[in-house]
């Protein structure tokens, strides 16, 4: 794993100076909030419907044991005693004094960690694939790449005020597990006559006006990346709209300018400037490279054969159900990618309390090499698990809580904070990924459903993806009233899609009933088990759906109501 | 001290100072066609920040002023321009006026831009010394580090000015 | 339609804590029901000019109607703001009625 350079440790701890004398200058009334809300932004803090909250970056998703716990430590000291895991890969903390940030900034230093460029419309914290290191489909571990775009895109002087946010998402592998078709770059890692290198993808991205990524360039060399991304970001700090913020996204400059005269607009810049671009130096790219290396493992490993998990399974229903959804195969036989659900029905999507960070810190340390990974599905990961120590984590887990079985299932639901916590919000999504995992899981209906992804956003902004949800649930408001679209067909991975509406929406009293029609639309009409729901509606589209959610009865009531 | 009420007032990295353009000649790159090279050089050429520098080629080794407006504090197009005109070799001032303040100060410097034009009341809101501090900060610079020391980045001694 | 008339109150969230406030006609206060009502929304939206940025970001207006003596938000997120969330016990409906800031 990365650890922190002299440089980074006083890169951090200058900018958690400069932002006590920004609040300091704050309290002074020197800045007026209007100057001082974009400084707190590019540091993580938000006012939200109760408190501050402080978004803390976790670059692609990696953690240490000692980082978890000092999360924990905030989360006690500081908070409620919990953090929240967003979509992001980032952990935000609900309950924040604007006073206490500066103490709160300097403790994540003192770990290796920051909530720089966290918000606002800079480069944000980039994200990757959550099986990095791990997964067995991978050309290169995708962390490397990310890594060097932190250190790129921290402070940039010249981009720090785009005309938008701009989200990187970094994958190695041939499954795309880091929705990089919806990101304003999104980059894999590729390989073409035996030499690696990337494909990028621009102006994807979520949101008002939904869009899967185009293909920007086929085979970018490793050696170009930096200069390359600097030219995109030239071009679009200078030409991206900022007469309205809903079309300033990188996205729009690609549908108004065209894929071909935007790549001739970055290539011109990438030509003029790249000689002036000396190259990351070699030892800088030789520590990168060396931090992510495979985990050393005990001399013992060296002799040690794959363990039989089916023992374990025999000897016990409960694990053998929850191996059968958490784990995935790792790379290397001997281990296995260990999935944690932060879903237990009934709780909050994402919500990890101060204890159980602790215990999935105890468990990385003693288990897993010391590694722990945020999904951008809102759960935890080890990513390398001894097969001989499945039995032990899953026992530690269940003892916490931790051990929910659902992972890729319905209960496993993706939900933004929504109406409870976010000033942006429209409608509440918590309570009805709460209501969803509890009903359906009651019902016993999960395991014959299978493979299902709902994803749930409090308001257009769509922070819960839900349009790349098998079903996508959206909260808006109608005259004060909260109401809900639902979408269905969206696909976040290499297949992307974006879901369709069904049609009108519903009331949070109609919304669990019109899910229940759609799961029982499936259930019935699938050819068999091994048709997932995503496949079900590829194969029959939208029309039975409509049928059975708006019978004509209804759909006049409906009208009448809209 | 600065106590002349007419002028506008100009901090660099070293601090505040009257600002001595304000008897120059102003133009926009529209003007530039009908302008001789002794009067382009005598002037101060004002862009707004969605000037095409491009198109100035002709000019960059004469002009000796350039004073890029800033709309507001979140446009941050200002900050491109001057790195573009470093990037096509452009080598002396580069002043920012308008919505610009004090936290933006490092990137500005960074950028290329050697000061910030100040109204007297924004100069009387952000003391001498923060902009002082400011500048300092410039020091941690990890773009530099990956290699990215270049002629927009030059610093003014890289330049022998 | 609610039977009861439209109210006006002023709220904002503390400068410090982030808490939600309400403006009581002399300070800023935790409690919705300590709010001071405006019977007209000009009257509360010109205050709205006199507040000290140190104390409060982004003060506004919110409809209210006194339901059997009881202050309500109208607007949900208002009425989520007044209480607290609903995924947890947390926020105003936990507190103890006269918690500093
Ligand atoms: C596939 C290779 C491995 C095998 C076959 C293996 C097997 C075992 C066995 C048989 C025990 C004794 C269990 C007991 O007494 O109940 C043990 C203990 C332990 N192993 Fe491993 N192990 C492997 C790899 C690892 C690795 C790589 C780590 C650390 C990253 C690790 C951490 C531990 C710890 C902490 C214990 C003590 C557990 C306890 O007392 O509860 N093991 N291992
Ligand atoms: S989708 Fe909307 S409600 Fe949900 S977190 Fe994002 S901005 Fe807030």
């Amino acid at each position: 794993m990365y650890r922190y350079n002299q440089f980074d440790t006083e890169y951090v701890r200058q900018r958690v100076a400069i932002f006590r004398e920004q609040v300091a200058r704050r309290i002074a009334g020197v800045l007026t909030e209007d100057e001082f809300k974009p400084l707190r932004l590019q540091n993580g803090v938000y006012l939200q419907l109760h408190a501050y909250m402080l978004r803390v970056a976790i670059p692609y998703g990696t953690l240490n044991a000692r980082q978890m716990r000092a999360l924990a430590m905030i989360a006690e000291c500081w908070d409620r005693g919990y953090g929240h895991f967003t979509t992001r890969q980032n952990i935000q903390f609900n309950w924040i004094r604007l006073d206490d940030v500066g103490d709160i900034l300097e403790a994540l230093a003192d770990v290796e960690m920051h909530a720089i460029q966290t918000s606002g419309n800079c480069v944000r914290n980039v994200t990757a694939d959550h099986f990095a290191g791990a997964a067995k489909d991978e050309i290169e571990d995708p962390r490397m790449t990310a890594e060097l775009l932190r250190q790129y895109s921290t402070g940039h002087a010249e981009f720090a005020f785009l005309p938008r946010k701009f989200k990187i998402a970094v994958t190695g592998a041939a499954h795309d597990r880091a929705v990089t078709a919806f990101h304003d770059i999104g980059i894999n890692i590729v390989r073409k006559e035996g030499v690696v290198g990337y494909r990028i993808v621009i102006g994807g991205g979520l949101g008002r006006t939904p869009i899967i990524g185009t293909e920007l360039v086929e085979f970018l060399p490793k050696a170009d990346l930096l200069p390359y991304l600097e030219a995109v970001l030239h071009v679009y700090n200078r030409y991206g709209r900022r007469d309205n913020k809903y079309k300033a996204r990188i996205k729009i400059l690609v549908q108004e300018l065209g894929i071909e005269t935007l790549r001739a607009e970055i290539d011109a810049y990438f030509t003029a400037t790249r000689d002036a671009f000396a190259g990351v130096p070699d030892a800088m790219l030789g520590a990168i490279e060396a931090a992510f290396q495979p985990p050393e493992m005990p001399p013992e490993m060296d002799v040690a054969e794959a363990y039989d998990l089916r023992h374990d399974a025999a000897l016990s229903p409960a694990l053998a159900a929850w191996m059968e959804t958490n784990l995935e195969e790792h790379r290397d036989g001997r281990h296995a990618i260990v999935s944690i659900s932060l879903k237990a029905p009934g709780a909050t999507p994402g919500d990890a309390s101060a204890e159980q960070m602790r215990v999935i810190a105890d468990l990385a340390e003693r288990y897993a090499y010391d590694e722990i990974r945020i999904s951008h599905e809102q759960n935890v990961i080890l990513p390398h698990v001894p097969k001989a120590h499945i039995a032990a984590v899953f026992r530690a887990l269940d003892a916490a809580g931790l051990a929910s079985a659902n992972i890729g299932q319905l209960s496993d639901i993706i939900a933004c904070p929504g109406m409870d916590y976010c000033a942006l919000a429209t409608a509440r999504s918590i309570p009805i990924a709460q209501e969803i995992a509890t009903r359906f899981t009651a019902l016993k209906m999960e395991r014959d459903i299978g493979a299902l992804k709902i994803k749930i956003s409090g308001c257009i902004n769509a922070c819960g993806h839900h349009h790349v949800g098998h079903i996508g649930i959206l909260g808006l408001d109608r005259a004060g009233v909260e109401n809900y679209q639902i979408t269905l067909g969206g696909d976040g991975t290499e297949d992307a899609a974006l879901g369709a509406r069904t049609g009108p929406g519903f009331s949070a009293e109609a919304l669990i009933p019109a899910i229940e029609t759609i799961l029982d639309t499936y259930l019935h009409g699938r050819k068999n088990r091994d048709e997932t729901f995503l496949a079900f509606y590829r194969r029959v589209g939208m029309a039975p759906f409509k049928r059975a959610l708006y019978p004509p009865t209804n759909r006049a009531r409906h009208e009448s109501a809209a | 001290m600065i106590d002349s009420n007419s002028a506008r007032i100009v901090v660099d990295a070293a601090g505040f100072h009257l600002d001595d353009w304000h008897k120059r000649a102003r133009f926009t790159p529209e003007d530039l066609a009908g302008l001789d090279a002794k009067t382009g050089a005598s002037g101060v050429l004002v862009l707004d920040a969605a000037q095409r520098v491009e198109d100035l080629t002709p000019w960059l080794n004469v002009l000796t002023a350039v004073e890029i407006g800033f709309d507001n504090a979140g446009d941050g197009r200002g900050f491109s321009l001057a790195r573009a005109l470093r990037g096509l070799g452009y080598a002396r001032d580069i002043r920012a006026s308008g919505g610009i303040h004090v936290d933006q100060f490092r990137h500005a410097l960074q950028c290329g831009i050697d000061a910030v034009i100040l109204t007297r009341e924004a100069a009387s809101r952000m003391p001498e010394q923060h902009w002082v501090n400011a500048a300092t900060t410039t020091a941690l610079n990890y773009q530099a580090r990956l290699g990215f020391a270049s002629a927009s980045w030059r610093s003014r001694e890289d330049l022998n000015l | 339609m609610s039977a009861h008339p439209i109210q006006y109150v002023i709220t904002a969230n503390d400068f410090h804590s982030g808490a939600v406030v309400f403006w009581g006609g002399d300070a800023w206060l935790l409690r919705l029901r300590d709010a001071c009502v405006f019977e007209r929304a000009e009257d509360a939206e010109a205050m709205l000019t006199q507040f000290r940025p140190e104390q409060v970001v982004g003060a506004y207006v919110i409809e209210v109607v006194a339901d059997a003596g009881q202050l309500q938000a109208q607007h949900i997120r208002e009425a989520i703001r007044a209480r607290g969330p609903s995924n947890y016990f947390h926020g105003k409906q936990a507190e103890e009625d006269h918690v500093s800031l």
